[in-house]
This record gives structure tokens, sequence and C-alpha cells, in this order.
């Protein structure tokens, strides 16, 4: 939209989205935040396989070029989120004995360099050197057809964002990618994103905007901080005594509502403070290039290194420059890549933990969403390693000959113990079912 | 793209591209090749790996083969090297350079070599903008956030953040112990 001259709507556009997502989120927040929170909760590791792969099939669909090359940057992604100690089994892979990368690659290095430094290397490269041409600002209020484009976009980009913003493990950052993957796909004309379509602002920024309040949901339903700042959020409100949980609102009423209005406030604070600072943002463009891409270099690299003292940090970030400038002659784009990196560990984890628990088949740990026979054991300590006859999937197919020197069984109280032979009962009683 | 280009044309992005593919999963590859890779039911450390490498390696051979089958794809054409090699460069110089020699020189080294990667490198201007991003970036973050940097050369007993706490009376040239504990890898 800059390029078409609309800079100064695009961020107007931003800002409203937010503010309607936040409004909307709040709302949500007030009036069912608990039963949201249960949703969020019953997604177990099938569910979360299901979301990632959504969110990987998505980054595909939604890049404008080949779809094999976007399919390959994901595999990249996925590759450098491997990089790091294993969680599971505490094997360090690809770090090569470098210290640095020892909990891994950093989010911030791999953006910056992904983004900014090989955006810089691109657009001294195309413009020899002198810089993308600045086109004139143009109105800062959107025109109609803009509007009209964008209230729809907004409100399905505040949905995606309350939906992954709840979710364990989601955010700001999956709701707004997948929020443009939505805008792209439900288009009537998926060919003009990338060249100043409306949409392609108002449902990320919406869903941004909704994804970070969302994860107070889960927060202050049950206590469960859904990502690292939530959890920093609750270690404040643990400092000052109050206890987030499914009684906070009988509890300590005030604090929850006060909550919810104050992020109401904020919404509109933000617009306020947003909307007469577009100016001069936008005016920020009409700087020479030449003087701007220092300072863009000086911010990336300051920045890189504020966040862990560390030069492998930054120099990282010089790799990921070269590594997304190279790829982009070859006409790679770095969304799908951004996209495998964040949900690579995700997507991962919970792959294992699926196969683990569901894999045999005769792991029978009670799950809300399936239902799973009760294991049959050799002992108390002994673990099923029965693969291949079992299938995978469902609980069909039993083979006829059984074990009954069982004891120790999952019991539906989710304990694990079942002392009275409750299962063992019902499991005689009723055959297949347990 | 230069049909004056003399000898054969350009080989086809679809195919360095698939070849880039193959060679990274290869290269995923090789270090993988310890780590156990587990059951089907009971994956290891290198089960993922190896899925997600066999499959970068199918993807660029199928590529690969495809671009030299139907021979589509736009030509590869390299432009110029120089940006990209003078911004990492400086980059990496800062990199290397902001512990030892301090945020002000390193931010000014930075900005001069990065200024050789634009079209009419400005010397003068480079130095002035370069000064003032310095000056504003030590002000900010050493003592506006106050951020644990290094802000002028070790050998130095300046100090603009009086909050971070550093022994810096005595000027040490030769130290290094005691500096190198500070910044974590």
């Amino acid at each position: 939209m800059a390029r078409k001259g609309r800079a100064g709507a695009a961020l107007t556009i931003a800002a409203l989205a937010s503010l309607v997502a936040g409004i909307v989120t709040t709302a949500a927040i007030a009036g069912f935040g608990p039963p949201l929170a249960s949703v969020a909760l019953a997604f177990g590791p099938a569910e979360y396989i299901g979301l990632t792969v959504l969110g990987l099939a998505g980054a595909m669909v939604a890049s404008k070029g080949s779809r094999i090359r976007a399919a390959m940057m994901v595999g990249f992604g996925l590759l450098l989120a491997m990089v790091g100690t294993d969680v599971s089994s505490g094997q360090e892979r690809y770090t090569f004995g470098i210290d640095g990368l020892f909990d891994g690659i950093d989010f911030v290095p791999l953006t910056m360099g992904l983004f900014g430094i090989a955006e810089i290397i691109a657009n001294l490269e195309e413009t020899g050197g002198r810089g993308v041409e600045t086109t004139p600002v143009g109105s800062l209020w959107p025109n109609r057809d803009e509007i009209r484009r964008s209230w729809p976009a907004a409100l399905r980009g505040t949905a995606v964002g309350t939906l992954f913003g709840a979710l364990p493990g989601g955010g700001a950052t999956i709701s707004s990618f997948a929020a443009y993957a939505l805008e792209k796909r439900v288009a009537r004309d998926p060919t003009r994103f990338g060249r100043g379509a409306p949409e392609g602002v108002a449902g990320p920024e919406a869903a941004n905007n909704a994804g970070a309040q969302a994860g107070f949901i889960p927060m202050l339903a049950l206590g469960i901080p859904p990502n690292a700042i939530m959890a920093m959020m609750i270690g404040a409100m643990t400092i000052h005594g109050i206890t987030p949980g499914p009684r906070i609102i009988d509890l300590q009423p005030d604090l929850f509502w006060g909550l919810i209005v104050s992020m109401l406030a904020g919404n509109v604070m933000l617009v306020i403070l947003n909307l007469p600072l577009i100016g001069l943002w936008v005016r920020l463009l009409k700087v020479p290039y030449a003087y701007m891409f220092p300072a863009i270099l000086v911010f990336c690299c300051v920045g890189a290194y504020s966040l862990n003292n560390s030069v492998v940090d930054m120099l990282m970030m010089a790799g990921f420059g070269v590594f997304g400038h190279v790829p982009r002659e070859l006409e790679f784009e770095p969304v799908p890549l951004l996209m495998g990196f964040v949900l690579g560990k995700m997507l991962e984890e919970n792959l294992r933990r699926a196969l683990l628990l569901f894999g045999g088949g005769s792991h029978g740990v009670r799950h809300p969403s399936h239902q799973r026979r009760a294991s049959r054991r050799r002992g108390p300590a002994a673990r099923s390693r029965v693969p291949a006859r079992r299938s995978r999937t469902a609980g069909a197919g039993r083979s006829p000959r059984r074990r009954l020197n069982v004891e120790w069984r999952f019991s539906p109280s989710r304990s694990g113990l079942d002392p009275e032979g409750e299962t063992a009962a019902r499991s005689m009683k009723s055959g297949v079912r347990g | 793209m230069t049909e004056s280009q003399t000898g054969p044309p350009a080989p086809s992005t679809d195919l360095v591209a698939g070849g880039f593919s193959t060679l990274i999963g290869a290269g995923g590859l090789w270090p993988a090749r310890d780590w156990p890779l587990g059951s089907p039911t009971d994956p290891g450390s290198g089960a993922f790996p190896v899925v997600v490498c066999l499959g970068l390696v199918g993807l660029g051979i199928w590529l690969a083969v495809r671009s030299l089958i139907s021979r589509r794809g736009t030509r590869l054409s390299i432009g110029g090297l120089r940006p990209a090699a003078v911004i990492t460069l400086s980059v990496t110089l800062f990199a290397l350079l902001l512990d030892r020699a301090g945020l002000i020189l390193s931010i000014l080294l930075l900005v001069l070599i990065a200024d050789r990667a634009g079209a009419r490198p400005r010397a003068p201007t480079m130095l002035v903008l370069g000064a003032v991003l310095a000056g504003a970036c030590a002000l900010l973050f050493v003592r506006g956030l106050g951020l644990p940097m290094r802000v002028w050369p070790r050998a130095t007993s300046f100090s603009i953040s009086p909050w971070v706490s550093r022994s810096r009376s005595l000027p040490k040239i030769f130290s290094s112990a005691s500096e190198g504990s500070r910044s974590a890898p």
C-alpha cells in the first residue's frame, strides 16, 4: 500500500483494526472467559499437530511464488528450529560446539537478519544503492473502498487472534500469519495481496492485537499462562498477592473487572496516540535511503546484541542477512521459513508426544477427545512397547488374546491408580470398550 | 540475463534452488547420522531431523529434475554482490568489535563501512550521521535503559553510565578475565 501512495491509510487501518480487535477481545474475555479457557485446555497433542500443520500449510498457500519453494522454506525453518538442545532427550543438535547455540536460535536475530538486513541488501542491490523511491504520502484517512474491505477482515482477524492467542503456545505472531493466510484464502481476487490490499493490513493487525490480549483468557480463568509474557504477568501478580485462577471472578472481582476496563482504556489510548503520529511516521519515509539504511543497521545490531549480550546472536543475524538474501535471488520467500521456525518446536514436541501416547494404542491415558481403552500392562513399572500390531489411530481391531494379570491401570480419574479395580471390572463387563 | 554474454546460458533458478535445497538437506543429514532414531511409537531425537532433511532432499531433486526436463523457469542472474558483502562485513566487524572497542567506535565503523554499500558513498556526511547515531544510542540504551554495554574502549576509563557497575577506574590495557566473564555467550 505504501507503494501505491496509501501509506498513511495503511497505518490508519492498522490502528483502527487494532482498536476493533481490542474491544471485541475484551468483551470476549469479559463474557466468555472461562468457557474459552476450557476449550483451549482441551487441546491435546493431536490437536496441536493439526494446528501446526494448518499453520504451515497456510504459510505455503499464502506464498506468492511456487509452492515447492515455499515447502522448501518451511523445511529450512523446521531445520532451524531443531538447532539447540532437544527438550525430550537432551541431545545437542546442530550446535557444532558453539555455546551460544545451546538454547537454539533466537527469534529476534533470525527475524532481523531475514527481514531487516536481507531487505536492506535487496534494496541496495535493486536500486543500485540509491534506495527505494519514496512516493507521495497521500491522505491519512482510508477511502470508502478501503474501509469497506477492511472491516470484515478486521473481524475475521479478531476471531483468528482470539482463538490462537488463547491457545498455550499460540500468540500474536501465529495469529497474524494465520490471519493473513485466511484473508488470502477468502479473498475473491488473491492476486491483489502484495500489491496494496487493505485486507492484508486489517486482518493481521486485528489478529495481532486480539492474539496478544487473548493470552489473558487462560491466565485469568485458569491460572495457566499460555506464553512467556503471561507467565511474567502471573509472577508479577503473585508478588502482589493475587492468584489468578478459576475463582478469581468470585474472590477478586474488582481485580478482574479492573483489568477488563484497563484493557478498554488501553485500546482507546492506543488509537488516540497512534493517529496523530501517523503523519510523523510517514514523513520518515521521505528521508533519503542512503541515510536511512545505516540507521536501520545500527538499530538492528544494537537491538540484537541487547537481548543476550551475545556476539553469537549478532553474527547469526549477519548470517541470516546473507542467508535471507541468497534465497531471494533464487525466488524463495522468507515468510514460510519464519513460520516453520516458529512452529517447528511445537510440531516436533507434539508429534513425539502424540506418538508416544497413542502410537502403540496400548497406552490408555484418558483423554477428553479420544475414547481409549484402559491399558493392559505387564507390571507396575513397565510400559508396553508393542507397536506394529496395534493400529495407531483407533481402538479398533484388538487381538483377542488378552493379558489379565493387571494390577495397575489408568483409571478414569486420571490419577493413574485404580486400586478398586474399577477399570478392570468395567472392561471385563463391557468387553471391548473400557 | 544479459543477451550479450557468450558461453552457456545461466542455469535456471529452479535448478539452482533445487540444488540448494538438496545440499542443505544432505548437510543436515550428516550430523544426524549419530542421533538415535527411536521407534515409530517413541521417536528419538534424530527422527524429526532425518524426516525433514529427507523431505528437503526429495523436494530439491524434484525441482531440479523438473527444471531440466521442462526447461522452464527464469534464468539465474546474480546481481551485484557488493552490497551483500559490504553489509555482512560491516555487521560482522561490529559484532566482533563491540565488546572490545565499545559502542561509539563500533557504530562509527559500522556506519562508515555500510556506507560503501551504497551507490554514492559520502564519507563526511556519514561521519556526522555515525556520530549522531552513536551518541543517541549511547544515551538511549546505556544511560536511559541501563543496558550493560561497553561504551568506550576497554583501555580507557571513561564511563557514561554511572549505574552500570564495572570497575573502570584503573586503565586495564591487558585485562581479559574479568571482562570476559561479563558477556554471556
